[in-house]
């Protein structure tokens, strides 16, 4: 039985949540083929979240210290993470699905000649092998990976796979070593916060998201004009109108933007892909308004629109006036 | 500086999506190909790179079928320089491992600068090119580039990168190195008629086909589908104006509408 060997990622010195969901993950893994269960925790100052990781999770964990590792890069990631790792013959490597993980796993899988699936949502057996789903397309059809045999590198896509609640038995046993690896050729400069002005996201009880679907930063006015609505609402959208330069990046929602979790989130015109969904899926209720009926932002939709958001939200807009008199 | 950006091409996601007869691809029949829209960034960037030290030039290699030579000639109409097709014909699913492999065959011998990928291909979504095409050419990399800016001496790139909830990390990578560029690092600039005309008469080389060796046979796709929809999404049926008055009755409910009771 070879073993299932999980990357832990530390934010400060404090272990990401993703590192959890990542173990849980792993038990899955090892419950479709069993393994024993190891966790690596690579960093400048690991000790302390390598005991929290242990007792949360009662797996033993490897924490590697070095003190080149206060900042990341790739290349020093995937050097210290190679040489601990190559010696373990592991039947898999568990990745969170972060900017991190996402950036190091490819190339750590090429270093131990091992294959690559990145982001992965769920498992399952298909025809008697570990089958790994992720999502393709925008999120529109879903695919089914049967891994190679060998080592495989496998990273996991964060909320997909809950961290459990149970405490363990008794904590995992932690070893901690020295790591001598460098990075010469890359060079860690530090981090800067993200732009403030989060407060009307946050406190906003209805939120209306544009898409690249409203076409042009014209129809704008028809996402403000079905925000003005509701009280306490605002605008926000989703990358693309950002990138488009149609908003500013402020009123992003997303894994690169805000997370929300607003009494009514309208999606308008947005495709509905696992990252801008990862920003706003705990709204408590959410309307899609799109041509497409095969977008995905109706698999999470409560309420679906497959209209042309032109000619829909002025018909809304008017239906409402004949009521509420706007 | 010698610069490459791969640019890969991808079926319209506005497209409606079909799963096709083996149940193992998409039904590609009728669909519209284009330039993946993360590789627009890219090769943008590889652009303004370019312009910024005199004497550089900008490849686009796409790895794909006889087809995905438009797109290579999108990036020459877009600006580039040249374009090279690397040919794999295989239909369906291919391993982003044998990609990065048929890349790096090609880029070996030019020995780049600088190479540019967007930060996913919108079908597949693996996210695994540009950080595989890096540790196979042995050279430093990063993801998530939302600004880039070579040293003026060429001998290295700062990059910020895009991390959760908007934060930023920088780093310094010593050229020759791999950047993977994020939407919204520039505005992808639209083909000006004499790159047009240009792009139109320039060859597209095909590379010879390399052999694949790698160290284990790749994962395999064994099946693709459409997601479900989840129990509790209900699509509102009738005319626009119906389905209107059925958004309206439903918000008034919920009393989330202004002067609802
Ligand atoms: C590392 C990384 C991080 C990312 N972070 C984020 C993030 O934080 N937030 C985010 O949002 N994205 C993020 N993205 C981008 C994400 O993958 C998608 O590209 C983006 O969310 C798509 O935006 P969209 O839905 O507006 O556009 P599209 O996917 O282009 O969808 C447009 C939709 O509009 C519909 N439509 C078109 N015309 C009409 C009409 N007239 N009426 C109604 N509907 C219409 C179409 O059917 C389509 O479904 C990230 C990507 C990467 C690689």
């Amino acid at each position: 039985m070879k073993p299932i060997v999980i990357i832990a990622e530390l934010e400060s010195g404090t272990p990401h949540p993703a590192s959890f969901e990542a173990v849980s993950f792993a038990r899955a893994l090892a419950r479709l083929e069993p393994g024993p269960l190891r966790i690596i925790a690579f960093g400048a100052d690991v000790r302390n979240a390598a005991l929290e990781i242990a007792a949360k999770t009662g797996v033993d964990v490897s924490a590697l210290e070095n003190e080149h590792a206060a900042g990341y890069t790739a290349g020093l990631w995937k050097e210290a993470l190679a040489t601990s790792i190559a010696p373990l013959d592991p039947r898999f490597v568990v990745v969170p699905h972060t900017a991190r993980g996402y950036d190091f796993a490819p190339g750590l899988a090429v270093r131990l000649g091992a294959g690559c699936v990145t982001a992965v949502e769920a498992l399952q057996m298909d025809d008697g092998a570990i089958g790994l789903t992720r999502s393709a397309f925008g999120g529109k059809a879903l695919m089914h990976i049967v891994p190679p045999e060998g080592c495989t590198v496998l990273t996991v896509l964060p909320g997909a796979f809950p961290p459990e609640e149970a405490a363990p038995a008794a904590p995992g046993a932690v070893t901690i070593l020295r790591n001598n690896a460098r990075d010469a050729r890359s060079r860690a400069l530090g981090r800067t916060a993200s732009e403030v002005e989060t407060a009307s996201l946050n406190e906003a009880e209805v939120i209306v998201a544009a898409g690249r679907g409203i076409g042009k930063k014209e129809n704008l006015a028809l996402i403000r004009a079905l925000a003005a609505l509701f009280p306490r609402s605002a605008v926000a959208g989703s990358r693309a109108v950002c990138d488009a330069g149609w908003l500013e990046y402020a009123r992003q929602v997303g894994v690169t933007g805000k997370t929300v979790s607003p009494r009514l989130y309208i999606a308008c015109g947005i495709s509905g892909t696992a990252q801008h969904v990862a920003g706003m899926k705990n709204a408590q209720t959410i309307i899609a308004i799109n041509t497409d009926p095969g977008a995905p932002i109706f698999n999470i939709a409560h309420y679906g629109v497959a209209e042309d958001l032109t000619r829909f939200i002025p018909l809304f807009i008017e239906a409402c006036g004949k009521v509420y008199k706007v | 500086m010698k610069i490459l950006v791969c640019v890969k091409q991808v079926a319209d996601s506005e497209s409606v999506i079909e799963i096709g007869p083996s149940g193992e691809w998409i039904a590609e029949e009728g669909l519209v190909f284009r330039m993946n829209r993360f590789d627009e960034y890219a090769v943008e960037e590889s652009l303004v790179i370019r312009d910024a030290f005199p004497g550089s030039t900008v490849t686009a290699i796409s790895a794909g079928p006889k087809r995905a030579e438009i797109t290579a000639r999108r990036a020459i109409e877009m600006g580039a320089d040249r374009g090279v097709r690397v040919p794999l014909e295989t239909p369906g699913y291919v391993s982003p491992m044998a990609v990065a492999f048929l890349i790096a065959a090609h880029a070996r011998g030019e020995r780049y600068d600088l190479i540019l990928c967007g930060a996913m291909a919108e079908d597949d979504m693996q996210a695994q090119v540009g950080p595989l095409l890096a540790e196979m050419l042995d050279i430093p990399s990063a993801t998530s580039a939302i600004a880039a800016t070579v040293s003026g001496d060429a001998s290295a790139i700062r990059v910020e990168r895009e991390i959760e909830g908007g934060a930023r990390e920088l780093i310094d990578l010593s050229l020759p190195a791999l950047v993977a560029v994020q939407p919204g690092i520039n505005r992808p600039r639209y083909p000006s008629l004499s790159n047009v005309l240009r792009a139109k008469i320039h060859q597209i080389p095909t590379e010879e086909p390399v052999a694949a060796a790698h160290a284990q046979t790749p994962e395999r796709l064994v099946r693709l589908r459409l997601p479900e929809r989840s129990g509790a999404s209900e699509m509102l049926s009738g005319s626009p104006a119906e389905k209107a008055e059925k958004l309206l009755a439903i918000l008034s409910t919920k009393s989330l509408l202004q002067g609802a009771s």
